[in-house]
């Protein structure tokens, strides 16, 4: 059954946006704009169909296409034919245009109530997508220039499957809209959960004069790069809500956001981890399924920016982030630096957030050493948690943001999940690594046999990934280094787990407990050293190989294919 | 026949304790005549006999005996000599093709046009075409099709689609025809949704539903409505629409009514099959009142399209299977639990493990206990390596080799170097479980 929901907020909408600062207050979170259910054609219908905002009188409608193979394979070329087709008798006086994001001139064919053309500007606009990292604002900027001069109400549909995450001037997009009075609707698709990963992965250039932002927040939240963490958590946890820049400008125009969702795929208990307790892939979690009002409670702010680094300065909860992030990063635990400077009550972008790990593992065979270091690294993480977790006592449920608790809670656990690695590590260190590497002696008896052959030559230590996805409790079953300690780390590990899982559950912070890992260890051998290719002569001196700006492919978990449980 | 039956019997317990004994030259003639003879217990140990050990000479003498064979012995051989390297069957297909043989002549044909010999399609078209073969052979010869996109053999098998074609001839050329995407065919199953016919009406909906046209949802749903859909003609049904085709609610609401219903005489497990497929929500209170049947088999379909079905099986629900008669019942279940880290089955398990009455349910129970990954399932492990039935023995030490894989990262077990092979007989494991046992006393405490 379709929700009225849409249809009260927009009728209560019918001004031309911009008039009044309502949108921009402080409060509205990403929920506040983002429309339940991911269905194309559902978001098709309320954009295209105006009459429920504008009475009557002359409309334009601006699409601005970004072209992507995903969005082809969509169907939405098909797909929006046929809400025009849909609609027709409710179109009326209003006149379409269509514009093309990266293209020489955005704007490919102007307004026009010639239904057939749209349809197949839309077409042509779609015949050689492309992967492709592309400055969305630049066109939306271009589109609302457009519009200057345009009779009646003024609308933009924005469909962005793959960008909206690389800005260059978020604000001025904001200005440029609300000049030109034009509501703004955009579909995209859902980030990850205060996505650091082009923070904590370099290789993928941003587009000329944009920069990579964080996900569906204002900022980097989390902490990334953890020690022992083949990915970071949240990198791999869907968000529910889309870059904030897009949800920016639709709730700075009073439009709206529409999430769209591919097939939905089987569930995966790791990306880089192996999952030892998965038979055949048949894991169902519990609460992997988002729930809209839990999701709705932990919503990122998307007022302007500025703004959200007041609200972050004053939060208690994120103030008591930052200070174990920052502490963290002293002590090597994490590969980053806070993302904010605090100073006093106010808070800016960090000029540096890149971090170290302390120096665990590598080249050498020196378990006495990594072992005394890794006692360090031990006792400094108590320590950071110790003291986090003093501060999160003091803060009571209403004097903090919900969102940022949650982040704050998601610290400790990784703290925690952190405690469970290093005892291990220091256990590794003290018996299994030594014997496994052939330095300790251990008779064997069948039928086990040694776990490499004496031809191998190790050389340093290496780690790889358990995924926590089942939970801390299973590992209990299992024969690790570490002693009455570890299983004392994993019983605390696994309350807090469940503790959250039941506080988080249908939200992206509740997948993010599920992607950490528990660290197993091995002495790593000599890797034969094999030349590069040839170069192929270019003709061109000098010629460097390109950064990518292919947009990698990214795994993910948590989320539904179907969206928020409310909506149609 | 009773020599021959000894005989018989003696290559199979041969085959059955080694499986790379060949068969003696006039034994082998033996079991090519009792393959292709009319007793159909004894053609099916000739097969077990002859698949098991493949003797080269099996092959020329299969070749000749098959054209006069009955269908269900040419369908064993055809069987047989597909295991064969196509180097060797080249000449046989040849042979057949340029035969009598309906559906060995086809067999032979496709078997030559998928190696590249593009003119033998023809002769799979003239064979498709004929509509004097009785019903039986044309819907085995239209199984062989399967794939073939030749437009002479699809125009053969257009003309199937018609009313008065006997249901499995008309329902396996619609399932050939679906599988080629064949567009013409569409207006063909159009003409048919006007049958008298109920069971014709529903193939040709569900063909249409197939190809992606949802239009026709309302035509299906109203002929598995009809009280006289045979049977028959839904297992057909059922086979258009399992391969993920996405099933509209009227459709839906119809099976439901299906299942309600229970026709007389039909196996229900198709239907729920389909429910659990398409994630059937409204499906769930009818499914679940099928738990409790005497007839496992649909309560073990019922269970396992409950498991598809958001909020089906509610922990309770399952956990109230736990206990009851049914072995096979009670493993599932706790299975299914297994699956959403709920590990409350383990008790009922590791009891099926050690006391259940088959084999069968025994073994399955040791392969569901390697989902569980927990100490507590070694030491009846190690009890199930010595049970009396190899399958036991063999999902047992798969199990046991898996789960000390998990629960030992920093070792590496292998108990075939203790000399332990599944395939022997407890008494000659008995010095390998000596070792294995040894083992597990020390290591069951250890840190690591």
């Amino acid at each position: 059954m379709r929700s009225r929901w849409p249809l009260l907020v927009l009728a209560a909408c019918l001004a031309a946006p911009g008039g009044a600062r309502g949108a921009d207050d402080a409060a509205t979170t990403a929920a506040d704009v983002t429309e339940p259910g991911r269905k194309l054609d559902r978001a098709l219908d309320i954009v295209v169909d105006g009459s429920t905002r504008v009475a009557d009188g002359p409309r334009t409608l601006a699409v601005l296409v970004d072209p992507t193979p995903s969005l082809k394979s969509a169907g939405f070329v098909e797909r929006f034919a046929a809400a025009l087709e849909r609609h027709a008798g409710k179109l009326g006086s209003t006149e379409l245009s269509v514009a093309r994001v990266g293209a020489k001139d955005a704007v490919v064919l102007p307004p026009t109530a010639d239904r057939k053309a749209v349809s197949k500007a839309v077409g042509d606009a779609l015949l050689a997508p492309r992967n492709e990292s592309r400055n969305v604002y630049a066109d939306l900027r271009t589109v609302a220039g457009s519009l200057a001069g345009r009779a009646g109400a003024r609308e933009v549909l924005l469909v962005t499957l793959e960008n909206g995450d690389a800005e260059d001037d978020l604000e001025a997009t904001v200005a440029a809209l609300r000049r030109a009075k034009a509501r703004t609707f955009v579909v995209a698709t859902e980030t990850f959960l205060s996505d650091s990963y082009f923070a904590s992965h370099g290789a993928t250039a941003a587009p000329r004069g944009t920069s990579w932002t964080g996900g569906e927040a204002a900022f980097h939240e989390v902490p990334w790069g953890w020690l022992f963490q083949m990915a970071s958590p949240h990198e791999e946890a869907s968000s529910g809500f889309p870059p904030f820049g897009l949800a920016r400008v639709a709730a700075a125009t009073e439009g709206r956001v529409f999430l769209h969702a591919g097939p939905g795929g089987a569930h995966s208990c790791g990306t880089y981890a192996e999952c030892l307790f998965c038979t055949a892939g048949d894991h169902a979690p519990a609460g992997d399924v988002t729930v809209w009002a839990r999701l709705k409670a932990v919503a990122p702010l998307v007022a302007p920016r500025d703004e959200v680094y007041a609200a972050a300065a004053k939060d208690p909860a994120w103030r008591a982030v930052h200070a174990a992030w920052k502490k963290a990063a002293d002590a090597g635990l994490v590969r980053s630096r806070p993302s904010l400077d605090l100073a006093g009550g106010t808070a800016k972008p960090s000029r540096s957030t890149q971090g170290a790990w302390a120096p665990l593992t590598g080249i050498g065979l020196s378990f006495p050493g990594y072992a005394t270091r890794a006692s360090r690294a031990l006792e400094a993480s108590e320590k950071i948690r110790a003291e986090l977790e003093a501060d999160l006592s003091k803060i009571g449920e209403a004097d903090a943001s919900p969102r940022w608790r949650a982040v704050a809670e998601l610290v400790r656990y990784m703290l925690l999940v952190t405690r469970v690695n290093l005892i291990e590590y220091v256990a590794w260190c003290q018996d299994a690594g030594p014997s496994v590497a052939g330095k300790k002696e251990r008779p064997l008896l069948l039928p086990e046999v040694a776990t490499y052959d004496d031809a191998r030559r190790f050389v340093g230590v290496g780690y790889g990934n358990w995924s926590l996805c089942h939970g801390a409790r299973p590992f209990q079953e299992l024969h690790l280094p570490g002693g009455p300690a570890l299983r004392a780390a994993i019983d605390d590990l696994d309350r807090a787990f469940v503790g959250l899982q039941s506080r988080y559950a249908g939200t992206p912070f509740s997948t993010a407990l599920r992607r950490a890992a528990i660290a197993r260890f091995w002495p790593t051998v000599q890797g034969k050293v094999v030349p590069p290719p040839p170069r192929k002569p270019t003709g061109k001196d000098g010629e460097d190989a390109a950064t990518p700006t292919e947009r990698p492919s990214r795994g993910g978990s948590g989320g539904s294919d179907s969206g928020p449980t409310t909506g149609g | 026949m009773g020599r021959v039956l000894r005989t018989l019997a003696g290559l199979l317990a041969l085959c059955v304790a080694a499986p790379s004994a060949r068969a003696a030259g006039e034994d082998v003639e033996a079991l090519v005549r009792v393959l292709v003879g009319e007793d159909q217990t004894e053609r099916y140990d000739a097969y077990r006999a002859l698949l098991a050990s493949r003797p080269p000479e099996a092959l020329p003498l299969l070749a000749k005996a098959l054209p006069g064979a009955p269908l269900i012995a040419q369908n064993y051989g055809v069987s047989l000599v597909a295991g064969y390297p196509a180097a060797q069957t080249k000449a046989v297909h040849e042979k057949w093709a340029a035969g009598d043989a309906p559906y060995l002549k086809v067999v032979g044909a496709v078997a030559l046009l998928r190696a590249g010999n593009a003119k033998a399609a023809a002769t799979v078209a003239e064979v498709i075409a004929r509509d004097d073969l009785p019903p039986d052979v044309m819907s085995f010869c239209l199984g062989q099709v399967s794939g073939l996109k030749d437009a002479a053999v699809l125009d053969a098998v257009r003309g199937h689609v018609r009313s008065e074609e006997p249901t499995g001839t008309l329902g396996s050329a619609l399932w050939h025809l679906a599988n080629a995407g064949d567009e013409p065919s569409k207006k063909l199953a159009d003409r048919l949704l006007g049958s008298p016919s109920a069971g014709v009406r529903a193939m040709a909906a569900a063909f249409l539903l197939r190809l992606g046209d949802e239009a026709r949802a309302a035509e299906l749903a109203a002929a598995l409505g009809a009280d006289d859909l045979p049977y028959d003609a839904f297992s057909r049904v059922y086979s258009l629409l399992s391969a993920g085709t996405r099933l509209p609610a009227p459709v839906l609401d119809a099976l439901l009514g299906l299942l309600e219903r229970e026709p007389q005489g039909w196996s229900l497990t198709l239907v729920v099959d389909l429910l659990g497929d398409a994630g059937y929500a409204k499906a769930a209170p009818a499914l679940r009142k099928l738990l409790e049947r005497d007839d496992t088999l649909l309560s073990k379909a019922a269970f396992t399209a409950l498991t598809r079905i958001p909020g089906g099986l509610t922990p309770d629900v399952v956990k109230s299977l736990l206990t009851g008669g049914d072995d096979a019942r009670r493993v599932a279940a706790a299975e299914a639990l297994r699956r959403g880290d709920d590990l409350a089955g383990l008790p009922a398990v590791l009891e099926v493990l050690a006391k259940g009455k088959t084999s069968i349910v025994r073994a399955e129970a040791a392969r569901v206990l390697a989902g569980f990954r927990v100490r507590a399932s070694v030491e009846p492990l190690l009890d199930a390596l010595s049970d009396p039935d190899v399958s036991v023995r063999a999902a047992a030490v798969t199990t046991l080799e898996s789960t000390l894989r998990v629960l030992y990262p920093y070792r590496r077990i292998d108990l075939d170097a203790a000399g332990y092979t599944s395939g022997k007989s407890p008494e000659a494991n008995a010095e390998a479980m000596r070792r294995v046992r040894a083992w597990w006393a020390s290591a069951k405490d250890a840190e690591w």
